[in-house]
């Protein structure tokens, strides 16, 4: 194992090294980084000229110069730009928040796309299919700064003047209803009868949900309150029984409910004495005392099946904590949006946070939350129509395979053969396409930065390319490309865990 | 059964927490901030804190500058100079030899406590003069050549202030030390020769204790401007270097500093918050004296580089105030924004054609009949209509002078003897004319310009529409590189791009005409301008620098030197909450008069 | 859960001919079509003829093309053929009603294409000339950017995937390093190089970094193909090895590069699109469909048709660039077959089971009548 790692990282190295003289080189000959010392009319002007020809070595010819660089990273040391600024200094404000953008984007898109793309092959041809196909290469032909501009322009501005007045008109509450009766149609499938029972079904509720929402003003003063809570928690244990190992285990079910129910205890304890002083380091420590609760509760009620009880008490109990938390910062939504540095218009269009805010830990979060929200959006939207194609084919493929066949044939139930045997599978030649889709994504968050006014590594990059500036240029390439090199790592890894054929030595 | 009960149990469990929490919403500190505040967009970060280094001196700095450093004098909005003098006054004392004293006013303090005085100024008169600095040292040579870093290996008893002062302008012309009164509140500066723009040469200096404390290590600030005063007076090459070096790269920060020192301010707000490119926070300074005691406690200033995104972050109230690069879609979609007011006028740049006289690339404008039949059609009038009338409205005026900015004292004047006017629209006829009369036909006009300027690709086009009507090949010879092939000879026969008037001090007219001039691209000379741009660099009375001007407009037009088209328009938008708001045509543009500033309840 | 369409899915089929002439038992796929002897060529034109999305993509695609190449002319070089439409795409004009587009598709007095369908810019060009204008480069970029990557990716690919060994690992750790750098990325440095030297230049320089998926998948194609037993005849017959990739490799796996090319040619078009927008692209006074909603994004809100109308022709040339892709990936590839509609299912079934019943009644009878 060891040694695979080691041998890839080498490789690894090797291209880098070889990928970043390429780059070095294209900047370098791209143009003169003392063009607009020659506009400029300050007195001191060839002073200044020789100065930042010394200052960037200017003088060394690039492909030497490329190993002056080198020889600075290797001791980690980036350089300076054109500017006379510490290229490490920049790149440290700036790497947080692109990894902040594009991990979260990633993460979105894969399991967005990877839901998506098997619900499409599991009603392949059907008019959820379609549909769902046509958009995916709709969102992947949409150059992504347009679908950026118009987010802001809808999204935000036009999302926020609504908050102001959180009305749902009849209309809209039909449409809404009438389009998720469709969808969930769609999804589920069966017989006539038995969808248009869905679809009445999820008519019916969406277009209540709706109305309570416009008439309580839930928008205004979001929450879920405890019934919320308590129904999410209980439908949680039963779809996480469901999935993991149907709900004829009867103790692993009850597991799974008790550990829903200790949960929903916690609801006003929590909210009154836990969270006011939140951090992140209790946030993460409960969220571990939860899984480890809810496995324990799982274990000593799952009878014979206590590993998997555990397990499922301890996905439920993980899934209501997250809604707990959820909980935490719509309490303080209100505080949020009204306060005199929002004004009421929560949604942000640039920047990654609001200055000088101030807020506790909740306000906070929410605010990176109201500034990550729409650039997200932007960059996942295109991920996801490829992602969810190749999730599709791949599953497609492996449903055809011989021993799904045989599967079925034994008289496995659907949940058995799709999650155990189709899954699995489908989603081994998925991995190496989220690696190769870290490329496409850092593209995209250099367009979706620009738009947004994140000062991230996309801005950087722009800048650095612009003025023909070198170290940032490549401050910028080797961090994306040691992302990629390390995504790339981590799908041989998991492309190893899951194929069994596969031996990592 | 054994789970019944355990469910059983757990049920009570959450029963009496209901019960025992009351069913309250829960309530508790929120944390946020609450005091007045207001967020101006501005198109680049933030870098240095002194504007005075030739690596700091950009807007962006010099806005924040103007509000942590109080100065002698700034320009309002007309634009016309003003002078500060709850900070100091200054005074000529004698014009031969040029004499002028400086005396601070006892509200000018820094923000630690520290009052400002003579030892600030004398700071900055050797760093603005460089008369103390190493003869003859060349500050590249003792660059580290592996990391190019400047103090490395720089020699300690190097004088080197980097303010690209040049001996033959400003500050740069008073050689001697200036003298400090016994009380420590005045210097007095004395010119080795003429200079009219005496006035300008100094406004606020930088905290001369602060860098006493990090260059010599001295905590007392008393005993550091002693120090100060000491190096300066007696020539302390030792001292004198860790001062120079200090205050040529210890103000430049990207994000907030480490030491709280650098945020010292004499003006009146504090920088107290700086998040790296995107903002940065300044609060009301306590302990400011003067007579701009601000009315809004917080000003945040954001970085945002897109004009549209400002004008979107404006919409959706994320910013207040907004001053992007003007367009006509710009304009109008902030008509459709609610509740902000739009303020559309000139800004300190205009536009001009200047034709090359000598060393052009086909030799077309050597002739002067040549060049003033393609100065009759330049279509000056349609580009105002197209281009600039669209964001300024029904008022869009041309600019019809190369010295003076529309409304200024003596335009009306100039274009009156210019006659400029008769240039308004093309004049095909006159320009066929004047090309046969010349014996020309179909000359070629390579015509440089900033192609990555929508703007200026847009003139480009109108032009070449419009002189081809007349027979004038107009090709295209436009770069993004078009500032640094302007005035290589033989690159091409006419320019199209912007002056910008920083100042309204009159020594920066000369270098554009004069032969030989740093700012004479088109390699132009004539004895009469030279004669008269000596005489304007070396004239202390207001109205004969003002005759000049007008001389030189209707000289340089009579030579067809090139001609102006229009003053770039400048709009502000800001949002119905503040009132107060008017921009200046020239830096610091909204800033000028952030004090008077107030937030009003829209409701 | 209920996987009813994935059970009758039908079994993955063989591309190629059987080779040891055994007659396999095929009852061919259930509706019973297809089953006529037909060229490789012939299938795949009416596969790809029955994708529909693919055939109107195509239809839309030439439409565009003849559009945008007719209208305004084609300008090459120092080759000037005028079009039809009258304006040219750099003429200023009269700007009239703040450049509103007189295209109007409402029936009454106004309706028509009138001066400018797609209204006026600022300083009064016609916006349907500089779309078409954009069109026309943006589509030589795509092509462009196709051909050179799918020539570099073919030979590349085959190359590597041909001879194997040290030819193999020096191609392919090139290819790792390419890879490494996105196409945005190398685009903005190349735009910035030689963006203002031309469009088709540009498209040059893209092409030399777009190609490494498409010889990863000609390596794989190549690797998988050159084991076949058709291969070794091929080469026991003496056959040389250029004939032998040119003439039996290169066409058995002309289906992945055709998908790879078109997918790769949609690839181009938005990336130079994204490069336009960040100012690397093509630079005025040329122009691209990017270029124009660059230049113009501060009047998405105000003339939303110089925004709006290059946003709606760059979306449909990619859209149909990719369902013309992925018609040919369903033509190329059998066991993507598209499937017949549910009721034609049940008829085909209920068809086989009634042969079925028949055969099964005539082997009784037969029985039955031995035994008699």
């Amino acid at each position: 194992m060891a040694s695979f790692i080691l041998r890839r990282l080498f490789a690894a190295a090797l291209v880098l090294f070889a990928a970043t003289f390429i780059m070095y080189l294209l900047v370098a000959y791209s143009g003169d980084p003392l063009k607009e010392l020659y506009e400029s009319q300050a007195p001191n002007k060839e002073a200044l000229i020789e100065a930042r020809s010394d200052l960037l070595n200017l003088d060394v010819p690039p492909i030497l110069r490329y190993f002056l660089w080198l020889g600075g990273v290797v001791h980690g040391d980036f350089g300076y730009t054109v500017q006379g600024l510490s290229v490490n200094e920049v790149l440290a404000n700036a790497a947080a928040s692109t990894i902040q953008l594009v991990t979260a984007a990633e993460i979105i898109a894969i399991v967005i796309g990877l839901i998506v793309g098997i619900a499409t092959a599991l009603r392949q041809y059907s008019g959820f299919d379609y549909s769902i196909t046509f958009l995916a290469f709709l969102f992947f032909s949409l150059p992504v700064f347009w679908v950026a501009v118009l987010l802001k322009q809808y999204g935000a501005i036009a999302f926020n003047d609504w908050l102001a007045e959180p009305t749902i008109s009849v209309p809209v509450t039909i449409g809404l209803a009438l389009l998720s009766g469709f969808l969930w149609m769609s999804i589920l499938g069966g017989p006539p009868k038995r969808r248009w029972l869905t679809f009445g079904v999820a008519t019916a509720a969406t277009a209540a949900i709706l109305v309570f929402f416009d008439l309580t003003q839930w928008f205004a003063t979001p929450s879920i309150g405890i019934v919320g809570v308590a129904a999410t928690a209980v439908g949680a244990a039963f779809l996480v029984t469901a999935v993991s190992t149907g709900l004829r285990q009867r103790r692993t079910l009850y597991g799974a409910l008790i550990t829903a129910g200790i949960g929903v205890a916690l609801y006003y304890p929590m909210l009154t004495l836990v969270f006011p002083m939140m951090s992140w380091p209790l946030l993460i420590a409960l969220a571990i005392l939860a899984v480890v609760v809810g496995g324990l509760v799982g274990w000593f009620i799952g009878g014979n099946h206590r590993a998997a009880s555990a397990r499922t008490s301890a996905i439920t109990a993980f899934l209501v904590a997250g809604v707990l938390a959820l909980e935490g910062y719509l309490v303080w939504w209100s505080a949020y949006a009204n306060a005199s540095r929002i004004g009421g218009r929560p949604i942000a269009t640039v920047g990654s946070q609001t200055p000088s805010l101030g807020g506790n830990f909740w306000i906070q979060g929410i605010d990176t939350f109201t500034h990550l929200l729409l650039p997200t959006i932007a960059i996942v939207l295109i991920s996801i129509a490829s992602l969810s194609r190749y999730a599709r084919a791949s599953m497609l493929e492996v449903l055809g395979q011989d021993y799904i066949r045989t599967a079925k044939a034994k008289g496995l139930s659907g949940r058995t053969v799709v999650v155990r045997h189709g899954l699995r599978n489908a989603l081994i030649p998925v991995m190496t396409i989220i690696a190769m889709d870290i490329g496409a994504l850092i593209g995209g968050a250099v367009i979706t930065e620009q738009v947004f006014g994140w000062k991230g590594m996309g801005q950087l990059f722009v800048q650095g390319v612009r003025s023909v500036d070198p170290n940032p240029v490549m401050a910028f390439f080797l961090v994306t490309g040691i992302l990629a090199v390390l995504f790339n790592l981590i799908a041989d890894l998991l492309y190893a865990s899951l194929d069994p054929r596969i031996r990592v030595s | 059964m054994k789970i019944a009960r355990y469910g059983a149990a757990i049920a009570a469990l959450g029963a009496g927490a209901l019960v025992l929490s009351g069913c309250s919403a829960p309530a508790a500190e929120s944390g946020l901030d609450e005091g007045t505040s207001v967020t101006v967009a501005w198109n680049q970060a933030f870098f240095s804190a002194n504007g005075n280094t030739s690596y700091g001196n950009a807007t962006a700095n010099n806005n924040i500058n103007y509000l942590t450093q109080a100065g002698f004098w700034y320009y309002d909005n007309t634009p016309e100079l003003q002078w500060d003098e709850s900070f100091g006054t200054v005074e000529l004392e004698s014009e031969d030899p040029l004499t002028v004293k400086y005396t601070l006013a006892d509200t000018a303090k820094w923000s630690d406590g520290e009052p400002v005085d003579a030892a600030d100024l004398l700071l900055s008169w050797a760093a603005l003069s460089k008369s103390l600095d190493t003869p003859d040292f060349d500050a590249t040579a003792f660059t580290d050549q592996e990391t190019g870093e400047f103090t490395d290996e720089f020699p300690t008893d190097v004088v080197y202030f980097d303010s690209g002062a040049t001996p033959d302008s400003g500050l740069g012309l008073v050689h001697d030390t200036p003298e400090v009164s016994d009380d420590g509140k005045s210097v007095t500066m004395v010119y080795s020769q003429p200079y009219v723009d005496w006035q300008l040469a100094l406004n606020g200096p930088l905290p001369a204790h602060i860098i006493a404390k990090h260059a010599l290590g001295i905590e007392d600030g008393d005993e550091a401007k002693a120090a100060v005063i000491d190096a300066i007076e007696n020539d302390d090459a030792e001292a004198l270097a860790k001062l120079s070096a200090d205050w040529n790269s210890g103000f430049n920060y990207t994000s907030m500093p480490e030491d709280e020192d650098r945020l010292v301010s004499s003006g009146p707000y504090l920088i107290t918050d700086f998040a790296a490119d995107e903002y940065i926070t300044l609060k009301a300074n306590e302990a400011y004296e003067g007579k701009f005691a601000p009315h809004i406690e917080e000003v945040t200033v954001r970085f945002i580089p897109d004009p549209l995104a400002a004008a979107q972050a404006l919409a959706n109230g994320e910013v207040d105030v907004i001053q992007p690069q003007a367009t006509a879609d710009l304009v109008e979609q902030l008509e459709d924004i609610e509740d902000i007011t739009i303020n559309t006028g000139v800004g300190g740049t205009y536009e001009h054609v200047d034709l090359q006289i000598d060393q052009s690339k086909n030799g077309t404008f050597a002739d002067p009949l040549v060049r003033e039949a393609f100065l009759k059609v330049v279509p000056r009038q349609e580009i105002l209509d197209k281009l600039i009338a669209p964001i300024t409205g029904d008022g869009a005026e041309l600019r019809g002078s190369f010295n003076f900015v529309p409304g200024a004292e003596g335009y009306d004047e100039s274009l009156e003897t210019s006659g400029i006017a008769d240039y308004a629209e093309v004049d095909v006829e006159g320009a066929k004319a004047l090309l046969a009369e010349a014996g020309v036909t179909s000359p070629e006009v390579c015509l440089l310009y900033a192609s990555n300027n929508p703007r200026r690709v847009n003139e480009f086009a109108l032009i070449q529409a419009s002189a081809a009507q007349a027979g004038f090949n107009v090709t295209d010879c436009g770069s993004e590189e078009w500032g640094g092939l302007l005035g290589t000879p033989g690159a091409y026969d006419a320019s199209l791009f912007g002056w910008q008037s920083t100042s309204l001090g009159v020594s920066s007219v000369g270098p554009n005409y004069e032969t030989g001039g740093i700012n004479n691209m088109s390699f132009y000379s004539n004895p009469e301008v030279d004669a008269l741009v000596q005489e304007l660099n070396t004239s202390f009375d207001h109205d004969r620098q003002i005759e000049i001007q007008v001389e030189l407009d209707k000289l340089l037009l009579d030579d067809a030197f090139g001609i102006t088209i229009f003053q770039h328009p400048e709009v502000t938008a800001f949002s119905n909450t503040l009132s107060g708001v008017s921009s200046s045509p020239l830096a610091p543009t909204v800033f000028w008069n952030i004090w008077d500033w107030e937030v009003v309840e829209a409701e | 859960m209920s996987l009813n369409s994935s059970i009758i899915e039908p079994i993955p089929g063989e591309p190629t001919p059987d080779i040891d002439g055994t007659p396999v038992e095929d009852r061919g796929p259930i509706d019973g079509r297809d089953t006529k002897g037909l060229s490789q060529g012939q299938i795949v034109r009416k596969r790809f003829f029955r994708h529909r999305a693919a055939v109107i993509s195509l239809a839309v695609l030439v439409f565009v093309i003849v559009l945008s190449y007719s209208s305004v002319g084609l300008h090459v070089g120092g080759l000037h053929l005028a079009g039809w439409w009258p304006w040219h795409w750099t003429t200023p004009l009269p700007v009239v009603d703040r450049g509103h587009p007189t295209l109007n598709l409402v029936p009454g007095p106004d309706f028509g294409i009138g001066p400018h369908p797609f209204g006026q810019d600022e300083i009064g060009r016609d916006v349907f000339a500089i779309v078409m204008r954009g069109a026309q480069q943006s589509i030589m970029i795509m092509v462009i950017v196709g051909i050179v990557s799918t020539f570099i990716g073919i030979v590349f690919g085959a190359l590597s995937g041909y001879y194997r060994g040290w030819v193999d690992s020096v191609l392919m750790r090139f290819t790792d390093v390419i890879i490494t750098i996105p196409f945005l990325v190398v685009g903005a440095v190349i735009g910035n190089m030689i963006g203002n030297l031309g469009a088709a230049l540009l498209a040059v320089g893209l092409g030399l970094f777009s190609w490494t998926s498409l010889a990863r998948i000609i390596r794989g194609e190549f690797l998988s193909l050159r084991e076949r037993e058709f291969v070794d005849a091929a080469r026991l017959s003496g056959a040389s090895d250029r004939r032998i990739i040119f003439k039996h490799i290169l066409p058995n796996s002309i289906g992945v590069i055709t998908v790879s090319a078109t997918l790769a040619m949609a690839a181009a078009i938005l990336g130079e699109t994204a490069l336009s927008y960040i100012g690397f692209g093509v630079k005025p006074p040329d122009t691209s469909l990017g270029t124009i909603i660059s230049e113009n994004q501060a009047a998405f809100n105000t003339r939303p048709w110089i925004f709006w109308w290059p946003g709606v022709f760059i979306v449909s040339i990619a859209l149909c660039v990719n369902f013309i892709g992925d018609g040919l990936r369903d033509a190329f590839d059998p066991r993507q077959k598209k499937m017949p509609s549910a009721r034609a299912f049940a008829r085909a079934a209920s068809r086989q089971a009634l042969r079925d019943h028949r055969a099964a009644t005539k082997s009784a009878k037969a029985a039955n009548g031995a035994k008699v």
